[in-house]
């Protein structure tokens, strides 16, 4: 059997510095010691879980989960990210519709994705060479119903079970949430950031309890976060595949003139 | 979530793979906005720019920074990490 052997959730953005020098820094630093924490787990395969920001999921056709199962990826390129291309690990990603299909997600499967900024800026930092094979897994939070964290956090035990009972022996798999934390994307609130929230689900799912935020309603995620603040659903689902397993905070910092506060974790297996 | 199905949404969800459209659009708005059918209150608000405008057709928050960074060259480059591509590729 497969082997979950480290589960990480980090933001996915990096803006201009400017004006920020100092917290884009840590930023950036934070997003490189993740990145290295998943390079010397030597993984055979990456998850990687992220929102979409309309580059390929728009509201042409609404899938509330995606799964990639393309031998290989370019990254759509936006906001300056490199447009290299990585391996993609297809029989990871069939493994998981199948399985899930099984207990009750009937998944959409994609073959044609250019991923954006959620999926190939953080494998930038974990997947430089775009050798280890990904498993892309989108989270559609742009349409409605918004996906509901309980919902999202069994997806994520469901792809735990795909990888430890329905992979190859030896198969070591590393599994990142992307996205968030607090931001207010262009609605009512745009430019808060609240620290309170973001600080509390990173003490929670760093001490084992990401569960315990499956609690929350979607409404109530986004009155605390926004509607970019719903992407903390992937870190659920990146805790679920190690579950009740503790860990650390990477970095925080809450930066208004980037419209959000960004973050990283990491749970050992 | 604050959206409805509209030509302006279609329009500018289209922007990100069309840079012949982004062109078109910056340069001869009010043709754009008629070969896609949108109303004068849509084309209004798109034309304006302004988010409350915006909203208040209907145009998906997304959508909304898919035209802002697509009419907006500087916006554009604040929400990039070019500076932090380049010392990546140094390592």
């Amino acid at each position: 059997m497969g082997k979950v052997v480290g589960a990480f959730a980090t933001s996915h953005i990096l803006f201009s510095p400017q004006g920020v020098e100092e917290r884009a820094e840590r930023a950036f630093q934070g997003l490189r010691e993740i990145g290295a924490r998943v390079r010397a787990l030597a993984p055979d395969a990456i998850v990687v879980i992220s929102s979409e920001h309309m580059y390929n999921i728009n509201l042409s056709l609404q899938p509330p989960f995606t799964v990639g199962v393309a031998d290989a990826y370019t990254p759509f390129g936006e906001m300056g990210v490199p447009r290299r291309p990585f391996r993609g690990s297809r029989a990871l990603g069939e493994s998981l519709v199948e399985i899930a299909a099984e207990r009750g997600f009937d998944l959409a499967k994609v073959e044609e994705l250019d991923p954006d900024h959620g999926v190939a800026l953080p494998l930038m930092f974990a997947n430089p060479d775009g050798k280890t094979p990904v498993l892309p897994l989108i989270v559609n939070i742009n349409m409605t119903p918004l996906p509901r964290p309980g919902r999202c956090y069994a997806l994520g035990g469901v792809l735990r079970e795909t990888i430890e009972r329905h992979r190859p022996t030896d198969e070591r798999v590393v599994v990142m949430g992307t996205g968030g934390l607090s931001h207010w994307v262009n609605i009512p609130g745009m430019g808060r950031v609240n620290e309170t929230f973001d600080r509390m689900v990173i003490d929670k799912i760093v001490a084992g309890r990401a569960e315990e935020l499956t609690s929350l309603s979607p409404g109530e995620i986004v009155e605390q976060s926004g509607n970019g603040g719903m992407e903390i659903v992937t870190w659920l689902m990146a805790a679920a595949t190690l579950p009740g397993r503790t860990g650390e905070q990477i970095y925080y910092e809450p930066i208004p003139q980037w419209l959000t506060g960004v973050g990283g974790i990491a749970l050992a297996a | 979530m604050q959206y409805r199905s509209s030509n302006a949404n279609r329009l500018v969800q289209r922007l990100c793979r069309d840079p012949a459209l982004v062109v078109r659009l910056r340069s001869e708005p009010e043709s754009v906005f008629r070969d896609h059918g949108l109303s004068s209150d849509e084309a209004r608000a798109l034309a304006a720019g302004d988010p409350a405008a915006l909203a208040a057709i209907g145009l998906h928050p997304i959508l909304q920074v898919h035209l802002m960074m697509a009419m907006n060259p500087q916006m554009a480059d604040l929400i990039n990490m070019s500076a932090f591509t380049r010392r990546l590729e140094e390592r």
